[in-house]
């Protein structure tokens, strides 16, 4: 037994102490936290848990500190921590979203910044990332691109940057909320061996059962905001009788819906497949490029059946659920609605059938208000009765005249639901409904469903939650290893280990047990250890980069700034061009600069360009039917339009005038690397490192822009509003705007959580740089060479 | 710069990069629509300059309608705009007419007048550099007041009005809540 493996020590000073901690955001008439006392020790590991909604995430944010730095509320009370966690990146943060927590785009860089935020030598960079990340057994090159990373591997990618920050005290704030079995397994490994190096750790869980064991306390917020401090032990007495209202009535519901089918949950027959199929997939493959989702797919749905879609992360669940919805065509195979290819029914009538749950719904929203959208019309002030008692349903009826998007995420998604049940469809398929969902509201979207079922619905839905599969599920369809590992009853599922484990599903079945070594790494024991997390290749995430030509010319080796500084001087001499003779000399140096130095591939540059080249085309024909002529030249008057040659030079010079920027805007998009240019403004040109690093977290976001705009249209078209293409950019304005404004208010408290505040966000000199970019002796001769040749060449070729 | 929040920043950052996107959706309906309807590519420049109001009315710091329209511009220009390096002169000079409007109520006033002063001002800037390098001179005087006529009054609904309304509907959504647009209606109240 190594040094690691003793529990917490009962005589000693706690770490930090609370006493009469109480939280209250700006509006709110009641605090979120209430009068919350308790001692955190060295090496204890705190469970924090309560229903969603009750303010975990708050406690653990004001905890770290993060409220009120990060996020505006009020705090009051006391909170002492120990003299040595005050310095920052002392308290670690892992945050619930994985994909809004990252501000770099390599692994290097990323971990790079929080040394950085501490002022750390950039030498002792490179050694600090590789122990880290050996920590959490992540096994990637310092180069890669995180974007690709699956949701596991990106919260392990969290926890390594802050433990090489040194952080003695870690907070992870529902660190597994979305990710698969195994992943979330092995994040529970990665906490219980957090515990035996002794690091001091508290954890908001919901689904805690797995870590119990290795818990020290427990911290229960209730839903009005009290904590309560227990022991494990008094945690699973308390959660063997119903203890609050809300579980009460979860159990009668249950209960309730059992008595009415006289079925025994979680004991839940396939019931036997009647009439024709409604739907069809057969031998279905997808391909994006030459790479293979999934292939050979093949099963048919019929009327009443509950089922499951299960698998890894990655695994192309989402896009199997889009092609059943007929919202993604297969590359091949087929697939029928109702015996007819889906493809070939109309989209109107394609939709009465098929009702679809995206996983943010609010892209479903078509209304300003909560009424009109359950009523699908708008209704005006007096709401009707019947929509009333729809909204009641699902505990919207205080909320009928608000918008929207200014509820809850569960109370959103109850909305989106409650729409689609409100009409009649026969397959309702769903992509993950109990995504950032607290239990209560999670109760009353799958009571629902299965009441759909009772009536001889038919009920898809993809879910990472075994236990969900377990109660509901009457057949389960497993998708893993680009192959539709199994389809049947969960009883047969659970009886192939085989295939739980190729899918990842392998979750509360052995109890956690990890070693650690004394360099820290982890000694896995459990099956989980043989299999490799998968990455994620989205289809539309941009195609990396391969070390082309470009990117070893000697335009690439010139200090970005400096480099964009000098085409932009050339760009403004070439838009005082007026002869062709002063814009051939511009062009020259434009090529000479693109493809002599910059080492530009002519062939790729003019496939990228083609479409430009077309616009200025039509340039051209403007000037020469519009164009004003000066006394003396010819022109033709036909129809309205003013045809002279004349005009068709001036064009000419303006287009060429113009187009020769538009090269020397693509040399530099493809000599330089962006990180490289943003964190210049900042080393080189001593910007706040708070605008250089926003921009650059900023630029993390462009890559999910498609993303969501992709699924946004997707759920116009299932709503059948998507408007005419003109028209979309105002229709699609106002969730995706909103959307982008939560998501970077989520990163810039992650960047703050790892000590972006103060200096090393406001001082150029506030940090160190694991980038450096030095300016050097050949970025001034080619600063200086472009100035004397353009001015020289120019005055030359003017005065003649 | 110290007075902005990271927030703040990555906000601006955010916002403008969508709408640098819809920029660039606005180059190509501009490249076929028909071009001898001047008129029409005249109403068309205010959506150009939305970034300034839109990001300037939520945050309400100096120099965040400058900073936007110059970032929204250089998104225009990486997604392979058809103006080139241009496009970061337009945004420069279009960001700083869009910055002067609020500079002129010692960014405080942001209301409806300073966001149409702010659109108007920016198109004036577009208008500038389509006179003088997009071939504006060389057209008939006629078309040429028309032009900056309609110009301007589009500046000033789609790049003045439009973001502002944008901006009001996002904070009754209540996404808004930390930002400067929140605080200063709490205090109004």
């Amino acid at each position: 037994m190594n040094r690691h493996q003793q529990g917490p020590v009962a005589d000693v000073l706690p770490v930090l102490s609370v006493h009469n901690l109480s939280v209250t955001y700006g509006d709110d008439a009641t605090p979120t936290i209430v009068d919350c006392t308790f001692d955190v020790f060295p090496g204890e590991c705190v469970l924090v848990t309560g229903p969603s909604g009750s303010g975990k995430s708050t406690l653990a944010m004001a905890l770290a500190g993060i409220i009120p730095r990060s996020i505006e509320a009020e705090v009051s009370g006391e909170m002492i921590w120990q003299s040595s966690l005050q310095q920052p990146g002392k308290i670690g943060y892992v945050f619930q979203d994985p994909d809004a927590q990252f501000c770099m785009l390599t692994v290097a860089d990323e971990i790079a910044f929080g040394l950085e935020n501490l002022q750390i030598p950039r030498e002792e960079m490179p050694a600090k990332t590789e122990a880290s990340l050996r920590r959490v057994d992540l096994d990637v090159a310092p180069s890669d691109h995180h974007a690709n990373f699956s949701g596991g591997m990106k919260q392990k990618l969290a926890i390594a940057s802050a433990l090489a920050m040194d952080c003695e005290f870690l907070i992870l704030d529902e660190p597994t909320a979305n990710l698969d079995p195994l992943a979330t397994r092995q994040i529970f490994e990665q906490i219980v061996a957090l515990r035996r190096m002794g690091r001091t750790l508290l954890i908001v869980e919901h689904k805690y059962s797995p870590l119990l064991p290795f818990v020290d306390k427990v911290l229960r917020v209730d839903a009005d905001g009290r904590v309560t401090s227990l022991r494990p032990g008094e945690l699973s007495r308390t959660l063997g009788r119903p203890s609050t209202n809300g579980e009460m009535a979860v159990e009668i519901g249950k209960n309730h819906l059992a008595i009415a089918w006289g079925a025994e949950m979680g004991a839940l027959a396939m019931p036997r497949p009647a009439g024709k199929p409604l739907l069809a997939v057969a031998d279905a493959a997808l391909c994006y490029g030459d790479k293979t989702i999934w292939s050979g797919v093949s099963f048919t749905l019929h009327k009443g059946e509950f089922v499951a879609i299960v698998g890894p992360n990655g695994a192309g669940k989402s896009s199997l659920l889009e092609v059943m919805g007929g919202l993604l065509p297969v590359t091949s195979g087929e697939v029928r609605l109702w015996d007819t290819p889906v493809g070939r029914i109309r989209e109107a009538t394609r939709y009465q059938t098929i009702a679809y749950g995206f996983q943010n719904p609010e892209y479903q929203f078509l209304f300003e208000r909560v009424a009109d959208e359950m009523a699908g019309r708008v209704v005006g002030d007096d709401v009707p009765s019947k929509v009333l008692a729809q909204l009641a349903e699902f505990g919207l009826e205080n909320h009928a005249t608000a918008s929207p998007y200014a509820l809850s995420q569960g109370q959103k998604r109850r909305l989106a639901v409650g729409v689609m049940l409100r009409d009649d469809h026969d397959l309702f398929l769903f992509d993950e409904p109990t995504y950032g969902q607290d239990k209560a509201s999670e109760e009353t979207i799958l009571c629902r469903l299965q009441q759909l079922q009772a009536a001889g619905k038919t009920v898809v839905t993809i879910t990472h939650d075994m236990a969900l599969v377990k109660r509901y599920a009457t057949r389960v369809l497993v998708l893993a290893d680009g192959q539709l590992l199994f389809d049947g009853t969960v009883k047969d599922l659970y009886a192939r280990e085989d295939i739980l484990q190729r899918a990842h599903l392998l979750d509360d079945v052995r109890p956690l047990h990890v070693g650690v070594k004394e360099d820290g790494a982890l000694v896995r024991q459990s099956v989980a250890a043989t299999a490799r997390p998968v990455r994620v290749e989205r289809n539309d995430e941009m195609h990396p980069r391969d070390r082309k030509a470009a990117a070893r010319s000697p335009l690439a080796a010139i200090h970005p700034g400096v480099k964009l500084l000098t085409l932009v001087y050339i760009a403004v001499f070439t838009l005082f061009t007026n002869s062709f003779r002063e814009l051939a000399v511009m062009w020259v140096v434009t090529l000479v600069v693109t493809f002599g130095l910059g080492w530009c591939n002519p062939w790729r540059a003019l496939k990228r360009l083609s479409v430009v080249l077309a616009m200025y085309v039509i340039y051209l024909w403007t000037f020469a039917a519009n164009a004003a002529t000066p006394p003396g030249y010819h022109y033709e008057n036909v129809l309205w339009f003013h045809l002279s040659l004349y005009g068709l030079w001036q064009g000419l010079i303006i287009a060429l005038r113009t187009f020769s920027t538009v090269v020397l805007a693509y040399a530099f998009v493809e000599t330089t690397d962006g990180t490289d240019f943003v964190v210049s403004l900042s080393q080189s040109f001593h910007l706040p490192p708070k605008l250089a690093y926003g921009v650059m977290a900023g630029t993390g976001f462009l890559q999910r822009v498609n993303h969501e705009l992709r699924t946004f249209r997707m759920a116009r078209r299932v709503r059948g509003r998507q408007g005419w293409w003109v028209t979309r950019p105002v229709s699609y304005a106002l969730p995706m705007l909103s959307q982008s404004i939560r998501l970077s208010e989520r990163l810039a408290t992650a960047m703050e959580a790892r000590g972006f505040y103060g200096k090393p966000a406001n001082h150029w000199n506030g940090r160190t740089y694991f980038r450096r970019i030095p300016f050097r002796l050949w970025d001034f001769l080619f600063a200086g060479l472009c100035a004397v040749v353009v001015i020289g060449v120019f005055i030359a070729v003017s005065s003649r | 710069m110290t007075a902005w929040k990271l927030r703040d920043v990555i906000v601006m950052v955010v916002l403008a990069i969508v709408t640098g996107a819809l920029y660039k959706v606005w180059d190509i309906l501009y490249a076929v629509i028909p071009t001898t309807a001047y008129a029409g590519q005249a109403t068309m420049t205010g959506l150009w300059l939305i970034a300034s109001v839109l990001v300037a009315y939520i945050i309400r710091r100096p120099g965040a309608a400058l900073l936007a329209e110059l970032i929204a511009a250089s998104v225009e220009l990486l997604l392979g705009g058809q103006w080139g390096l241009s496009n970061l002169v337009a945004g420069l000079i279009q960001g700083i007419g869009a910055e002067l409007a609020f500079c002129l109520f010692f960014y405080r006033g942001y209301h409806i007048v300073s966001c149409i002063l702010s659109g108007v001002l920016a198109s004036a800037a577009a208008v500038l550099q389509w006179y003088f390098q997009y071939g504006g001179n060389e057209l008939t005087a006629g078309t040429e007041v028309a032009y900056i006529v309609i110009a301007l009054c589009s500046g000033a609904v789609l790049g003045g009005i439009l973001p502002k309304l944008v901006a009001d509907a996002l904070y009754k959504a209540g996404v808004l809540r930390n930002f400067a647009i929140a605080r200063q209606r709490a205090m109004a109240r």
